[in-house]
């Protein structure tokens, strides 16, 4: 017959809670494969010195299309440490010569056909740059994702195939940034870009830059073909494919001036 | 005989009847200028807006005014303008683009107008509101006039170079030496801030837009109802989106309606001030007289003929003092038609609702400024008088005749 032992059993209960907080507490205590060995700041840093070195020059053709037209343009580029740039226009023949000087937080535009500099205004940082869905204020590049967001790894593994982490950053509340969240992929281990999305303020995708095609230009490990696709005309895009670059050239402060811009 | 004998009653007491006399005449007076000065105001602003650029109604490809995209145009018939012309309604045809104007270290985003000169002139007055220089030939010249705070942000002045550069409409970077020939004088916020006004030649030639247009805008310049210049537009061009000058600056709309209601409540409080004074006297004689009153009943006067008696009385006084009122607020009020109030001794310029209206306040004077007025004062005698007409009519014959 069975007789109730509450000793006993108040016994067994403490047992089987401590078999469990042994059992499941180390599982819980381990963290998420390969995570903590990853340094999200130093990923982000390399996306965004991606295509730059101390100095940089190289060719490359851009090519928009959007609902009503498309344009091929090549491009020929300059460029030294983070804030000095210059990119000159080959072809089509309407816009061959004109140019766009980035020099510390200014733009400048050369209009060969006027044989005039303007100058780019604030107001119109957000303006395409040459009708394409890169804007002036993306030249500019002014803020750097490690230093301007607070990141964080949030997930490294397979998908689509391939070996991949996922860095999300989120705008602080301190500093002005353009977008409320961006979030970036790259390889793993090469930390070469794949996709970044960026989201308005009100964490709305605003628009997605696919990297692919990854090969060797000037002994780098880099995307040659980046394409920039908007979220709210998901037919339109622009794609740039790198020809060829050079890194580390010797470049002179000068270069990046109006006088130069003219020439 | 009812007037010969109210006209006779009034004078029994000259001081009483003369003092309320002037109040109703003076009251008549200052509604009928007053009518006139806000009408003045609202036809004022109302004509500054669709005069000079706004028009009255517009017509806009459908989505236009949605996205404001460059490629939503009217397709442009030849002679289409000439359709409401013909029936004595202004129209003309424009187009729009964003862009950038820079002269020298200065750069601004603008938005380009381009537009022909000639229909400009003949339905609209923007070739009259320059501050400085001339308006835009009838050819294409690489001119352009900028708004007001525009050429102050740039630092042009007449005959400077601008340099417009724009997305053209094949994507490649337009770009053009324009001269600046002219410079408006304030007119709207967003004219003055960022217009670029070019030769439509001129226009199509740096954004390489073969044809079409943005908008047409009629101006009737008050001649034709809105509803009838919306119905002239539908038959016209089919598959578009007709809008007012209602629709497009609603603040205005809104403004304008609230001013016509100031209009009344302010009419209707002087009035009613006129009205208690109007009272107050009725009802002074009526006590005087209520002997006389009940001498009339005794001898078989009706109490509805005692009530005719002394509203007429009241009508007639309101009578005489309209016209007297009408004599001296109808002259006030066509000088101010005339020559307005400059009230630029108190402010150098003012918008209304974004708009930049004329320092000078002219005032509109017409049938409805003047019988209103004096129709709502014969509505507010008549009222005053019925409480003291009927305490005549009320009274004991005898009593009335042994009051003391």
């Amino acid at each position: 017959m069975f007789r109730f032992n509450g000793k006993k059993l108040l016994v067994s209960a403490f047992a089987a809670v401590a078999v469990i907080i042994i059992l499941v507490g180390p599982i819980k205590a381990i963290k998420p494969e390969g995570l903590s060995d990853l340094d999200p700041k130093k990923i982000l840093n390399k996306v965004d010195d991606l295509m730059r070195g101390d100095s940089s020059t190289g060719k490359m053709e851009m090519i928009v299309q959007t609902a009503h037209w498309k344009r091929t343009l090549t491009v020929q580029f300059w460029s030294k440490g983070k804030d000095k740039s210059l990119l000159r226009i080959l072809s089509p023949k309407k816009e061959r010569g004109m140019s766009t000087l980035r020099a510390g937080s200014e733009i400048w535009n050369y209009l060969p056909k006027v044989n005039r500099v303007i100058r780019v205004p604030s107001a119109m940082m957000a303006a395409s740059w040459m009708g394409s869905h890169f804007t002036n204020d993306d030249l500019l590049k002014n803020s750097r994702m490690a230093d301007d967001y607070e990141v964080a790894v949030t997930f490294r593994g397979k998908r689509d195939s391939l070996d991949i982490i996922e860095i999300t950053c989120t705008a602080r509340p301190d500093v002005p940034v353009v977008w409320g969240k961006v979030l970036v992929t790259v390889t793993d281990p090469d930390h070469v870009p794949v996709l970044i999305r960026y989201y308005d303020e009100d964490l709305k995708p605003v628009r997605t830059m696919l990297f692919t095609e990854v090969g060797v230009l000037g002994g780098r490990k880099v995307p040659k073909v980046i394409k920039v696709i908007p979220e709210y005309k998901p037919d339109e895009y622009t794609v740039v494919r790198y020809h060829e670059i050079i890194f580390g050239l010797p470049l002179e402060d000068d270069f990046f001036s109006i006088r130069n811009l003219q020439r | 005989m009812f007037f010969q004998y109210a006209w006779r009653n009034l004078w029994r007491n000259k001081r009483r009847t003369l003092i309320i006399f002037f109040g109703l005449a003076v009251t008549s007076a200052v509604l009928i200028v007053t009518f006139s000065l806000i009408t003045g105001m609202i036809r004022q602003t109302v004509r500054s807006a669709a005069d000079v650029t706004v028009g009255e109604v517009q017509i806009y490809a459908k989505d236009y005014l949605n996205y404001r995209s460059f490629y939503s145009i009217l397709p442009y018939k030849p002679g289409i303008l000439s359709k409401f012309e013909s029936s004595g309604i202004g129209a003309a045809a424009r187009i729009y683009g964003y862009g950038l104007a820079a002269s020298g270290p200065k750069s601004a985003g603008v938005l380009y107008w381009g537009i022909n000169p000639g229909d400009e002139r003949e339905s609209f007055d923007l070739y009259k509101m320059l501050r400085e220089g001339d308006f835009l030939e009838d050819w294409s010249s690489g001119s352009v006039i900028l708004g007001d705070k525009l050429a102050k942000s740039l630092d042009v002045r007449i005959g400077s170079e601008l340099i417009a550069v724009v997305q053209a409409a094949d994507g490649s970077l337009g770009n053009e030496l324009l001269t600046v020939t002219g410079i408006l004088q304030p007119i709207s916020e967003k004219i003055d801030r960022e217009a670029a006004i070019l030769h439509e030649k001129d226009f199509r030639e740096l954004f390489v837009m073969e044809s079409g247009f943005h908008e047409i805008v009629l101006n009737s310049r008050g001649k034709f109802s809105l509803d009838k210049l919306k119905a002239s537009a539908g038959a016209v061009i089919q598959d578009a989106e007709i809008t007012t000058w209602r629709d497009v600056l609603p603040g205005l709309s809104g403004m304008i309606n609230v001013l016509n209601i100031i209009n009344w409540i302010y009419g209707a409080i002087l009035f009613l001030s006129a009205g208690l004074g109007m009272i107050n006297t009725i009802l002074m004689s009526t006590f005087d007289r209520i002997k006389e009153f009940g001498v009339l009943k005794a001898l078989g006067t009706t109490p509805s003929r005692l009530t005719a008696n002394v509203v007429i009385e009241a009508l007639v006084l309101c009578l005489a003092a309209s016209l007297a009122g009408a004599a001296i607020g109808i002259p006030v009020a066509l000088h101010f038609q005339e020559n307005g109030i400059n009230i630029s001794y108190f402010s150098s310029g003012y918008t209304f609702s974004g708009l930049a209206v004329s320092p000078v306040w002219k005032a509109q004077l017409g049938a409805v400024q003047i019988l209103v007025p004096l129709a709502m004062m014969w509505v507010i005698c008549s009222l005053s008088a019925l409480y003291p007409a009927f305490l005549a009519a009320r009274m004991d014959a005898v009593k009335a005749m042994t009051h003391v």
